[in-house]
């Protein structure tokens, strides 16, 4: 269980302008193997969010605690996908997978199996020895998301992961993703700007607006898993829709979702 | 290279000249990528520079031949072709071209190696700790600008006209180069990768190992590059003021008896090996930095 409890964050002003509050006061609390999205413009504090919980940077005030223990750092209990799959050039695809097991266990004491078995799940293990660069967009996060599980986290936090690619490439990864979280069910922070993708994806959909970045709104997702796309088109999606852009725009929502 | 920079600039300018010229080819691949120009665009442009290159050394058989200027000033390209034959199978001050080649190359090859190695251990303790960096970097912004031509005399006066001040200034001059390269490439390590292998739980020496180190390498590589270019223009400089053997005293030499076809001969034969140098750590590169403007 996460537990975000009054965290606040604010970076202080440089050269004279006041500082910025990056994240107003916030309160929840995620079960475990929940899928939370976070949805909301740039400068709502989401990436903040993330950093904090990941450990990447400390709150202003306030605290996350992980299973009761306070985050005071990064961990391998918290896994982090990025936007860019961030893979290092200078290892196979294999052994980018393998890289944490590597770091724990040393080269010799990897489970080669597990690292298998997650090639196979990804659909990499043709690309096993291939270089990530020569691999699609699409592919080389699917080598981020299985580096990142393969060592097994609690929690999976991912920060606009399908950000970057096409239309195609994104709804086949989001089917991926939730084919995976059934099998492996991580506790999952994700985060976008899609109001779609994060209807489609969470049971649970955090909705944040900018100046200051504040948790707005918490909607529970009512539609049944296994999730498809064609959901998009049901009332119930639409219903989730407005809910939330009634809060990211709240003079435009009747105009676009009306 | 080292020919159009001229040592008398300082090993600087034509640093900077030749990082242009890395830039140039960059840009002209990219431009062939993009016209999506395979065997056909490439012979055209090949054709291009051949042609140019041919109607140089045409219109100086002309010019030579017209006796624009004396003999001694402007040797024909026949001439410079038998003093090449001359120089390889006879010799020039009592050592063949090969020879004289081969000790210039063996000078920069150790001074260019032992900077290399010493300026990227600096580089990476400058960049991870800051008390270091601080004591050092002063030092190298004041050395920067000073023409490595300048410290010729004093190495002479300490150190003779022997091996030892012709290595040390290679050493002098690539050495701020290989650190500044190897230091901006720490600083430009992508954050996400180096989030990646902590939220993996590696501990600083693993961050260090595993992701700083490989990270930096294609930076490395442009500064050795450069500073290899810089070793080469420094040494023809020096053996230009005080050595007995090698290129730059040929030339030098060779201009004391006003046999300009020599002179051609080994600026040539500068320029050559420069090139050939460099190729060979372009080789190298591509075998230990494959990723290389990939990723």
């Amino acid at each position: 269980m996460i537990q975000i409890e009054g965290v606040r964050k604010v970076f202080p002003g440089r050269a004279g302008n006041p500082p910025t509050v990056a994240l107003e006061e916030m309160h929840t609390q995620i079960e475990d193997s929940q899928f939370i999205t976070v949805v909301g413009p740039s400068g709502c504090g989401k990436t903040t969010l993330l950093n904090i919980i990941a450990g990447f940077e400390a709150p202003t005030a306030g605290s996350v605690l992980v299973d009761g223990q306070a985050v005071m750092g990064p961990a391998a209990d918290r896994a982090v996908v990025f936007q860019q799959p961030s893979l290092y050039p200078w290892l196979n695809v294999r052994n980018n997978v393998s890289f944490g097991l590597t770091l724990k266990h040393g080269r010799r004491g990897v489970d080669h199996k597990r690292v298998d078995e997650i090639l196979e799940i990804m659909g990499l293990s043709q690309f096993a020895r291939h270089a990530p660069y020569e691999l699609s967009g699409g592919m080389q996060q699917r080598v981020a998301i299985a580096r990142a599980l393969v060592v097994q986290p609690k929690i999976l936090l991912m920060d606009e992961p399908f950000g970057a690619l096409d239309a195609q490439t994104r709804g086949d990864m989001q089917a991926f993703l939730l084919q995976l979280w059934r099998r492996l069910r991580p506790t999952v922070l994700f985060i976008t700007h899609d109001v779609e993708e994060a209807i489609l994806l969470g049971d649970r959909v955090l909705v944040m607006t900018p100046r200051p970045g504040r948790l707005a709104e918490e909607i529970t997702v009512e539609l049944e898993r296994p999730r498809e796309y064609a959901m998009v088109l049901t009332d119930g999606f639409t219903v989730h829709k407005r809910q939330i852009l009634r809060v990211l725009r709240p003079d435009q929502t009747e105009l676009h979702a009306g | 290279m080292s020919i159009r920079g001229g040592p008398a600039l300082g090993g600087i300018q034509s640093a900077q000249d030749q990082a242009d010229d890395a830039a140039l080819q960059a840009d002209a691949q990219l431009a062939d990528a993009a016209r999506g120009a395979g065997g056909d665009g490439r012979w055209r442009r090949r054709l291009v520079s051949v042609t140019v290159a041919a109607a140089l050394v045409a219109l100086w058989a002309i010019v030579a031949a017209l006796r624009v200027f004396g003999r001694a000033e402007l040797p024909t390209p026949l001439r410079v072709v038998h003093d090449f034959v001359h120089a390889v199978v006879q010799g020039y001050g009592g050592h063949s071209l090969l020879a004289q080649a081969q000790i210039s190359v063996e000078r920069v090859v150790v001074g260019f190696i032992a900077a290399a190695f010493l300026g990227v251990v600096v580089g990476m303790f400058m960049a991870i700790i800051p008390v270091v960096h601080d004591a050092i970097d002063p030092m190298l912004q004041f050395l920067r600008p000073i023409p490595p031509l300048a410290f010729i005399p004093l190495l002479v006066t300490w150190f003779g006209i022997g091996e030892l001040p012709k290595v040390l200034l290679i050493f002098f001059c690539t050495l701020p180069i290989v650190i500044l390269n190897t230091l901006s490439g720490v600083r430009g390590t992508q954050k996400s990768r180096l989030r990646v292998a902590q939220c993996l739980g590696a501990s600083r020496a693993q961050t260090l190992r595993h992701v700083i180190l490989p990270s930096v390498l294609p930076e490395v590589f442009t500064g050795m590059r450069v500073g290899l270019g810089v070793s080469w223009t420094c040494l023809v400089a020096a053996e230009m003021v005080a050595a007995s053997r090698g290129l730059g005293w040929m030339v030098l030499q060779a201009g004391h008896y006003l046999q300009s076809g020599m002179i051609f001969v080994a600026i040539i034969t500068i320029g050559v090996v420069g090139f050939l140098m460099d190729f060979a750590l372009r080789l190298i590169e591509q075998r230990v930095v494959p990723w290389k403007g990939k990723a």
